[in-house]
């Protein structure tokens, strides 16, 4: 598993001062110690750029009382500080919400390592400052050598201090200028006796404890060296692009990470040593399966966190061969360097502490080994650690103890029945029992155990170790070698496997939950889903927001239990959402918020948040965060996926209504025109003398005419009630009608119509009266008649029937005419829908109005091939309707 | 010569009204605003008046409660289709007969002329005859074909008022009022029955009426067809 390198200040930092993306400009005024004056050029330089015309605002200044620094502050802006109540005390802190309110072109911020109180929004101040950066404010900041990370272990190993307040590396070569305000040790320390650093009372403890001259001469040096090397990496940035690559080296490191604190001197030093080379560097961790104590697992991820801080790449591999896994990634990855601690790589047992790092220098082939000196403190503290390893060990020692014990006993029971030599099967059978239950360390504890007391209680001289008989001497040999291989095997091999299953069963949980979050369709679902699984699977309180109206979080989360929402919490949750970071517990912004939250990121932005928090007593590990990554990433892609479905959907629909608008416009001209042709030739013809005058042709023409007018009409008709159904506006009258009567209606009303075709009507005589609107049933007949009508040869019958069908009355209109394509039933009532070769006088809307009315009516309407071949189209009209 | 006063704003269809109408002997007046038509009614005094619903000044209704309050003048309305609320609503309120657009202009002078008949104040009480139906109010007697029909009184009393406006619409809801009182209006299902029984008894084919025409939405009409002949 590879993790991708954490949003990288320093990859940033440079892009803008490449690119130019309106990001602020970083300057740090970096000192040896405090009291060389860095606040003090910081202010001046300040106070310079404002002549020019700069609008300067100081966010935070520490002046310590010293008269000068205050004298230089005067007059210029500062933004208010902020007060948090904690704990019943007043802390001030920098108000950073004001400060970005007020964009100035430059801020200053004073002491850019210190820590902020708890309610801040970020956890330390060069946070903030990156913040201000990010909105494109220039900051101006003070910082001293021994707050980098990176220098801290030889700050203490120099000064004796440990540093708390830590600025990472990549703020520190970020930064667009470094100004170093340099001074020699004794102008400090004669500062320092004139009351210019500190007052009286604090001057003499400093000058105890930090200020002697050898500290400060070391300290300097170091700033110095800091310098320097920036300098030169900035040197080389400004080499044209092309250049540029030639000037990056080739080299490549890479150091392991442990459980142990060593571990961390140890990255610190790779960074470093990387900077310096320009080299990329990687920190690899070996997942071994072996269970680690509380205090192991809670270092280890701080190992993580810290390789990622510093700009490392995190892999991790599983495997049970620490060294060969390191050597294999090394080949596999072109590394050139391997970073190793003198000690050893503690994450295996007591026996093979020493072995990791001669293994590893070894097999390391052409590959460089670079052997680090660890601290001699952490050292102790490590093998205070170790007994927090072999706490797990304990219980499985004791197992193994007491097995081999028992089988002695139980040796000395059947040693006349089965003798000396099948005692050593009894030994051998338990050792392979062991080795499936009890851990490594523990099973070949019990190999040896068991060889020696078999040699000792049982092998001839009995309670002696010595062997009597060659044969003995070989068993016992031959003994030893098959238990400790079996010992050793079996528990490689348990391990193994449980190692593949633990991976096994994570693969298939984010398989199966890939596989059913795909399916869901709707982004509840999608939310609960991922809801299920991420409780599952993390065995914790998890909860989601979605993307509301108006791009903004929305108020109330998924959440399988009832999750605690107060105003702070959802106002985490939507910095999370628009800063699209993750924020809150576990993470070093809002981290006093009640939940961790990540945002569900996509293309354009995030689309949700999640919110997770583990119960009391487990610890955030990094590869909870990985896990919680891909949920995170699997579920804001289906919920894209579902969005876009939908306006796909919603597009298809518009272009849909713009298609049938068309055909609309277009088939109702034409089927306009052609009544309106036949009226009009009709009527012109008339108006001449002679047409006029002829009493059969006036017949003929008038005939055509009212003819073309009823058509005509129709077609309104139909239009009207399409878009009155369209519209929604169809309203129902319902009244309770006979069968009857609505049938006779219909036929009324197309006497002319029908008059060329033998017309019968068939009424089941006990048809109760039907609950409907009789207006438009009148028309869905009539519809159905004129259809009948206008499409079949003229003296072919046409046949209106009436019956009742089961809770339904069904009426059904047959004629014995040419029918319809088989092809074509299906689509009868789609609105427009002309069948192949039908003859034009229609605009193909009756039947899909037909279809509207009745289904209004909660009825339901078919066409199908009778027994004549021609068409019948049946309307069933539930009678008891609601 | 019967005059007759046409109130609607499309021009073409004055024109036509004028043009058939005065065929068939009307004096026609002509309005093209509901304001110009009850100015019209009170000075010219019309006997017939057909009244446009879709007028630019005025509603249909308004016209017809304004002149109903003055005079009582058999007003024809002319709507348009899937109006059948207003048509109730306006015969329910005065007005006699109704056509929908595009309307038959020979449909439209029949009504004409039977409103005319039935405003004229010689009610004739003789016997009515509407094609094998024969009513002699007088005697309360009803015949089809020659033979005498036995009806209940109900159905007499719906008959007989269907006779009193022969050729005329009739709504559901006078039906109920004149026969079953002003409580009555709204029992649709009633009428039905009753309706249906009638035709059972007068119509030849009860299922295709000839005689008791059901108007959808708006009523009952009894039409007025030519005698006939006794023996079928």
């Amino acid at each position: 598993m590879v993790d991708a390198p954490q949003k990288d200040p320093i990859a940033l930092l440079r892009l803008a001062e490449r690119e130019r993306s309106g990001r602020g400009k970083l300057k740090i005024f970096f000192g040896m110690a405090a009291g060389v004056g860095k606040t003090y050029a910081m202010l001046q330089d300040a106070r310079r750029r404002r002549l020019e015309g700069l609008d300067v605002v100081v966010s935070w200044l520490e002046s310590h009382q010293r008269r000068e620094t205050e004298d230089l502050a005067e007059g210029m802006e500062r933004v208010p500080r902020r007060c948090l109540e904690y704990r019943g005390r007043t802390l001030e802190e920098m108000d950073l919400d004001a400060v970005i309110a007020r964009r100035p072109s430059l801020a200053l911020v004073d002491e850019l390592p210190h820590t902020n109180a708890p309610g801040s929004r970020n956890r330390k101040r060069y946070q903030d400052v990156l913040e201000l950066l990010e909105k494109g404010i220039d900051v101006s900041a003070t910082m001293n050598v021994q707050h980098l990370e990176s220098i801290a272990d030889n700050v203490v190993a120099v000064a004796g201090i440990t540093v708390f307040e830590r600025v990472p590396d990549s703020v520190f070569d970020g930064a667009d200028q470094v100004v170093l305000i340099d001074l020699s040790p004794e102008e400090l320390l004669r500062r320092l006796a004139d009351g210019k650093v500190y007052a009286a009372d604090m001057a003499a403890s400093a000058r105890e404890h930090f200020f002697k001259r050898g500290t400060l001469t070391a300290l300097r040096e170091m700033a110095l060296r800091q310098t320097a090397l920036l300098v030169n990496h900035q040197l080389t940035d400004m080499v044209p692009a092309a250049e540029e690559e030639c000037a990056k080296s080739g080299n490549r490191l890479l150091v392991a990470v442990s459980p142990s604190p060593n571990s961390a001197h140890l990255i610190r030093w790779t960074r470093q040593r990387a900077f310096g080379l320009k080299a990329e560097w990687t920190a690899l961790f070996v997942e071994t399966g072996r269970p680690l104590g509380r205090g192991a697992q809670e270092t280890l991820a701080k190992n993580i966190n810290l390789a990622r801080q510093l700009g490392g790449e995190v892999v991790t591999l599983p495997s049970d061969d620490v060294s060969g896994a390191v050597i294999r990634y090394a080949r596999a990855h072109a590394v050139t360097e391997i970073v190793v601690g003198k000690a050893g790589f503690t994450a295996g047992t007591v026996l093979r502490r020493r072995t990791i790092t001669e293994r590893i220098v070894r097999m390391s082939g052409v590959i460089d080994v670079t052997v680090v000196q660890e601290k001699g403190r952490e050292l102790k503290q490590e093998r205070a650690r170790l007994s927090s390893y072999l706490r797990p060990e304990r219980a499985s020692l004791l197992k193994a103890a007491l097995a081999i014990g028992a089988v002695t006993a139980a040796g000395f029971l059947t040693l006349p029945a089965i003798g000396y030599r099948s005692v050593s099967i009894l030994y051998l059978l338990t050792v392979i029992a062991l080795a499936f239950t009890v851990s490594r360390t523990a099973v070949l504890l019990a190999a040896v155990l068991s060889a020696v007391l078999w040699d000792l209680l049982f092998i001839p001289p009995r309670f002696a170790f010595t062997i009597g008989k060659l044969e003995d001497a070989l068993m016992f040999f031959l003994y030893f070698v098959t238990a400790a291989a079996m010992a050793y095997l079996m528990s490689r091999l348990r391990a193994n496997r449980s190692m593949l299953e633990v991976r096994e069963r994570r693969l298939s949980l984010q398989h199966e939950f890939s596989q059913e979050i795909s399916a869901q369709r709707t982004p509840a679902d999608i939310v609960r889903t991922a809801l299920r699984h991420a409780s599952r699977y993390f065995d914790a309180d998890v909860l989601i927001f979605l993307k509301a109206e108006g791009n903004v979080l929305g108020p109330v989360p998924y959440s399988p239990g009832a999750a605690e929402m107060d105003d702070k919490e959802l106002g985490v949750a939507r910095w999370c959402f628009e800063s699209g970071t993750p924020c809150g517990l576990y993470t070093d912004t809002l981290h006093m918020a009640r939940h961790h939250y990540i945002p569900l990121l996509t293309q354009d932005g995030a689309v949700g948040v999640l919110g997770i928090r583990l119960p009391e007593g487990r610890t955030w590990m990094s590869d909870h965060e990985e896990s919680l990554q891909m949920l995170a990433r699997t579920t804001a892609l289906c919920l894209e996926r579902e969005t876009l479905a939908e306006e796909n959907r919603i597009n298809l629909m518009a272009r849909e209504s713009e298609r049938l608008g068309k055909i609309l416009l277009n088939t109702v001209s034409h089927e306009l025109r052609t009544p309106l042709t036949t009226i009009k030739g009709s009527v012109t013809a008339l108006m001449d003398e002679s047409t006029g005058g002829d009493r059969e042709a006036r017949g003929i023409l008038l005939d055509e005419t009212l003819t073309a007018v009823d058509r005509l009409n129709g077609i309104v008709e139909n239009i009207l009630s399409m878009s009155r159904l369209e519209s929604g506006m169809l309203r129902l009258k319902k009244t309770r009608v006979d069968a009857s009567d609505l049938a006779s209606v219909a036929v009324d009303a197309l006497r002319r119509q029908t008059q060329d075709h033998p017309f019968t009507v068939r009424l089941d005589g006990d048809l109760p009266a039907i609950r409907l609107d009789f207006v438009l049933m009148v028309q869905v007949l009539t519809n159905l008649l004129q259809n009948a009508a206008r499409y079949t040869p003229a003296a072919t019958p046409i046949g209106l029937s009436v019956e009742r069908a089961g809770e339904s009355a069904r009426f059904t209109v047959a004629d014995e005419g040419p029918g319809v394509a088989d092809g074509d039933l299906p689509h009868l009532f789609e609105a427009f829908y002309r069948g192949r070769g039908v003859p034009s006088g229609g605009v193909g809307l009756g039947l899909s109005i037909c279809k509207g009315i009745v289904e209004a009516h909660g009825g339901r309407i078919s066409a199908f091939r009778n027994r004549t071949g021609g068409l019948s189209v049946s309307v069933e009209i539930p009678l008891e309707a609601p | 010569m019967t005059s007759v006063l046409v109130i609607d704003d499309e021009r073409q269809i004055r024109r036509l009204l004028r043009v058939s109408l005065e065929k068939q002997d009307f004096d026609v007046h002509e309005a093209a605003t509901g304001g110009d038509g009850i100015r019209a009614i009170q000075g010219r005094k019309p006997d017939v008046v057909l009244l446009d619903l879709g007028l630019p000044d005025m509603d249909g209704a308004e016209v017809l409660a304004g002149l109903r309050a003055w005079s009582a003048v058999p007003v024809i309305i002319l709507s348009v289709r899937n109006a059948e609320e207003d048509i109730v609503r306006l015969l329910d309120a005065g007005a006699d007969d109704y056509l929908v657009k595009p309307f038959n202009t020979g449909e439209l002078i029949a009504r004409m002329r039977v409103a005319l008949r039935h405003h004229a104040p010689e009610e004739s009480l003789e016997a009515f005859v509407s094609g094998r139906l024969e009513v002699d109010l007088a005697q309360r007697e009803v015949r089809i074909g020659g033979e005498v029909l036995k009806l209940t009184p109900t159905e007499y009393a719906i008959l007989r008022l269907f006779v009193q406006h022969a050729g005329r619409i009739i709504t559901h809801g006078q039906i109920l009022r004149e026969v079953w009182g002003p409580n009555a209006e709204g029992e649709t299902n009633y009428l039905r029955v009753y309706i249906t029984g009638l035709r059972k008894k007068i119509e030849a084919r009860p299922e295709m009426p000839e005689l008791l025409i059901t108007e959808p939405g708006v009523g009952y009409r009894l039409k007025v067809l030519p005698p006939h002949p006794p023996a079928d």
